[in-house]
């Protein structure tokens, strides 16, 4: 049995060597970059010294871990770091798919326009984390645009970025997610929507099936293992996310609500003498979390709706 | 034609590599200078060059030169030939300055990959200097210190409590790791400063209720106000001409919160807070009979954790009070990123604020800028508060005695092993010619008239500093020197420029004008700890150290706000105990314990 997958695959080797050879970048590619690094897993276990290097440090076991869990705020980080989380999972999540379907219900006529605001919807994605907050900072300061609207309307004028009560700075986290990430997030719901075979809306069209119908009974069911895969894909990474504008958009006086995993981390690790072992063990952690988070939604996908990633 | 074109070509960028072959080497291609230490008369032929490379923890800006061996004064220096044992030798440094704002980052990137320079400027460094040289990344300098350095030693032992931290102790010996920077005077660039033309408009003579009068009595050549010749007649409650108690600080606040209102500034304050609501070098704090807000020393070198003691519960029921009665900036929390020095720069320089703590070059008529509200505005300087008013009796009238001071010590640089193999004498050489008092004024403060005329540096030319960069005054004390009004009154980039600050030297600062007001220089601060001193502990003890200051830091940066803007009551005891014990968690007791058996240690 041994020998023969041997044979099948030197005579695959052998016929496709082409292919080999051009997969050999892409495999050396990910051994460098993303299998060699995960040596580095065991700083998590060490109490690194960057001059001994990862065999020459110290093993301290679980210690960094502990570091990491027993800080008086970590239950608040983690609660800050999950509702954010949640909220680029659902809302920040649906918000591409909608707006793809907007796109796709334009009419045919209004093609320049669909193509302006698609083209509009999309720049965001490509400002840098610095720009955006410096503009959220300006739009949504004591004496910014968004905060005179937003008193107009009776809410008190006010720099809503130094606002510590819960919602605000989750809100306007997620908010600036969805600005900056729904044109490219739809740009692949476009696409998919523009391939459902348009013979199944005429023939719908003609039963007397109205748009809203449509909708849901044609548009949403083919974009659905789509909406799947990508949903499990940003389960995989949604505790990553946000971190460089947190980062630049929180201050001391709203860390109870802003402190995500990854600024607090930063600051315990690296505010006085580097401490790259408790960096490693909340990366650790936090992979651990979003590996977990990947394989739940994958399963639950594949029992829930028939279809999974893997 | 295409042959000739690309020949051409190539032949053209042969030229421009080559042009910049020679730009690169323009500083060995001069001719030495003569300088006081150097071998001018050295032909190039019998002149070794040793290569070093030296990471900066800051450099100058960029617009003035590419790296810091183009700064005129290192430039100079790096021309000279030192005699060492194996032969005629010059230096050529190649500075690696990081980009500001990552000079940690890059340090222990540096580090961490053994990528690091010959010479380091240590600032970055947090963590323990034994450890580093116990691993073999810095060598023992003591021999090169001891044979090479005599001014360095000298000024050590001029300076007994320098030389205690000049060493650290390795296996129960006394070894030189680092070289620092030292000054003969601490001056400082800022301080508390306040509006003076509004007690003069809006505020009555405390005790007989008569108004108050003044302003510039000269005028300058060009027909403006004479910022020199400002006179008034302003007097504060404790009978003087400038505020020494709260006291007469509140009787200030009163009158700038009259003139806010009188002219209508809707976002202006009477004062502006640094952002964790107190600062951790002790400004104001220690106005309340100790030290800052974290650890420091008494006079009789008791190390204490100030927070937690009824001392600071006075600062905090002051600043609620100053609070309540709308004297604060309500914002301050929101200025996490201003520098301490430099609170909402912006409103301050706009007129809106009453009182800060501001830097020198907003004195006297720093910032009027003509416009409705700073036009004719006079900024004078205030010293260091007593508390009189707030607290206990042991939190009232002493003289505080624990915030920023410049250092005389700064920038400790270590050696490598990267540069074990090199020929270090005529390095040290040269750092010693820096400590040498004749020869130190030029790095401390550039290049005088005669050294320009001879020298003819390409900045000082281009920046119009035909007359050097300072000039002798005769006073009752002897020949002292001031630095010439466009870099007296720089805001900070050209004055740098055009000195070699940024490399370990004296500062020759006793033999300059003080620049810096008297009022700024009342108190001494003597319960700081050095950066040498902490540079002393073990590196467990520094571990240990660092973790819980940075977790106290982390608990007060995020509670004492609250205390003053009114979410929690210092007057209260639910309240304060609550907070203080909460200190107590953080292993306060155990940071004290390290620095004060270090303190033992040190005698």
């Amino acid at each position: 049995m041994k020998n023969r997958a041997h044979s099948l695959l030197k005579t695959d080797f052998r016929r496709n060597w082409v292919l080999y050879a051009m997969f050999l970048p892409v495999a050396a590619y990910f051994l460098v970059f993303y299998y060699a690094p995960m040596v580095g897993v065991s700083i998590a276990f060490q109490k690194f010294n960057m001059r001994r290097g990862i065999f020459g440090s110290d093993w301290v076991g679980f210690d960094n871990f502990a570091t990491l869990f027993s800080g008086d705020t970590f239950p608040l980080v983690m609660r800050n770091t999950s509702v954010i989380a949640l909220l680029n999972l659902t809302v920040g999540f649906v918000v591409p798919i909608i707006l793809a379907i907007v796109f796709s219900e334009l009419r045919d006529s209004a093609k320049a326009y669909k193509r302006t605001v698609q083209t509009i919807s999309y720049m965001p994605f490509f400002v840098a984390a610095v720009v955006t907050t410096s503009l959220v900072k300006e739009f949504l300061g004591a004496s910014g645009g968004l905060t005179k609207i937003l008193s107009f309307f009776g809410l008190e004028q006010q720099n809503w970025l130094a606002n510590p009560k819960p919602p605000v700075f989750w809100i306007i986290m997620c908010a600036t997610e969805i600005w900056q990430g729904m044109g490219y997030g739809a740009i692949v719901y476009v696409a998919a929507i523009a391939s459902i075979n348009g013979d199944l809306f005429e023939a719908a069209a003609i039963d007397g099936a109205n748009r809203w119908k449509r909708l849901w009974r044609i548009t949403l069911p083919s974009i659905t293992p789509l909406i799947i895969m990508m949903l499990t894909l940003k389960a995989g990474t949604v505790l990553m996310t946000g971190f460089d504008k947190a980062l630049l958009l929180y201050m001391p006086k709203t860390y109870d609500v802003s402190d995500v995993l990854y600024t607090y981390t930063y600051r315990m690790a690296f505010s006085a003498q580097a401490d790259y072992g408790l960096s490693a063990a909340s990366g650790l952690f936090q992979s651990a979390i979003n590996t977990t988070l990947l394989l739940a939604s994958n399963y639950i996908s594949r029992k829930v709706a028939k279809t999974s990633l893997f | 034609m295409k042959k000739l074109v690309s020949i051409l070509l190539i032949a053209l960028l042969a030229l421009s590599l080559a042009a910049c072959g020679n730009s690169n080497g323009a500083n060995s291609a001069e001719p030495p200078v003569q300088g006081a230490v150097g071998n001018s008369d050295a032909s190039a032929d019998e002149v070794k060059t040793e290569k070093y490379t030296y990471w900066l923890y800051n450099g100058e800006d960029a617009s003035y030169y590419a790296n810091y061996n183009e700064n005129p004064v290192i430039k100079y220096q790096l021309d000279q030939v030192w005699d060492t044992s194996s032969g005629k030798t010059k230096l050529d440094i190649d500075f690696w300055q990081p980009v500001t704002g990552s000079e940690r980052d890059n340090f222990n990137t540096l580090l961490g990959t053994g990528e690091y320079a010959d010479i380091m400027t240590m600032t970055a460094y947090d963590g323990s200097i034994v450890d580093l040289y116990k691993d073999g990344v810095i060598l023992d300098l003591t021999e090169y210190v001891e044979k090479y350095m005599p001014h360095y030693i000298e000024f050590l032992d001029a300076h007994p409590d320098y030389a205690i931290t000049a060493t650290n102790v390795v296996d129960g010996e006394k070894k030189y790791l680092q070289i620092y920077a030292y000054a003969s005077r601490g001056d400082v660039f800022w301080g508390y400063q306040y509006r003076r033309d509004w007690l003069i408009k809006y505020g009555k003579n405390p005790k007989d209720g008569s108004s108050f009068s003044g302003g510039c009595t000269k005028k300058t050549a060009d027909g403006k106000d004479d910022p020199e010749s400002w006179e008034d007649n302003v007097i504060f409650p404790s009978g003087g001409k400038d505020p020494i108690y709260l006291s007469d600080w509140e009787w200030m606040f009163e009158i700038f919160q009259t003139a806010i209102d009188d002219i209508g500034i809707k976002d202006g304050y009477v004062l502006s807070m640094y952002y964790p609501g107190y600062n951790e070098n002790g400004e104001l704090v220690s106005a309340f009979g100790g030290g800052g807000g974290h650890w420091y020393k008494t006079p009789e070198n008791q190390v204490k954790f100030n927070a937690s003691t009824e001392n600071f519960r006075a600062y905090l029921q002051c600043m609620s009070t100053w609070n309540e009665k709308g004297w604060l900036d309500k914002a301050f929390p929101e200025h996490a990123s201003d520098m301490f020095f430099r609170v909402d720069d912006v409103k301050v320089r706009q007129g809106k604020v009453g009182f800060w703590y501001g830097t020198l070059g907003e004195l006297k008529n720093g910032i009027d800028l003509g416009d409705e509200l700073t036009a004719g505005s006079w900024v004078a300087p205030a010293r260091h508060p007593i508390n009189d008013i707030y607290g206990t009796d042991e939190s009232k009238n002493i003289a505080p005695y624990t915030f920023y001071e410049k250092g005389l010590e700064a920038l400790p640089i270590s050696v490598s092993d990267k540069a074990k193999d090199k020929n270090l004498e005529a390095f040290f050489k040269w750092m010693d010619y820096r400590y040498a008092p004749e020869t130190a004024l030029s790095s401390s403060l550039g290049f005088s008239k005669e050294e320009y005329e001879m020298l003819k540096p390409e900045l000082y030319t281009r920046e119009g500093l035909t007359e050097g960069a300072y000039y002798a005054v005769e006073t009752e004390s002897g020949t002292k020197y001031h630095l010439v009004d466009k870099l007296y009154y720089d805001g900070g980039t050209l004055v740098n420029a055009v000195r070699g600050i940024r490399i370990p030297g004296l500062d020759d600062a006793a033999r300059v004008l003080a620049a810096m007001p008297d009022e700024w220089g009342v108190y001494s601060s003597t319960g700081s700890f050095r950066g040498s001193f902490t540079s002393q502990l073990s590196p467990e003890d520094s571990e240990t150290y660092n973790k819980i200051n940075t977790r106290v830091r982390e608990f007060m940066s995020k509670n004492v706000p609250g205390f003053i803007l009114g979410e929690k009551d210092p007057f209260s005891d639910d309240d304060w105990n609550a907070f203080a014990n909460a200190l107590g968690k953080y292993g306060v007791q155990e940071a004290t314990e390290i620095l004060q058996n270090l303190l033992d240690s040190l005698g």
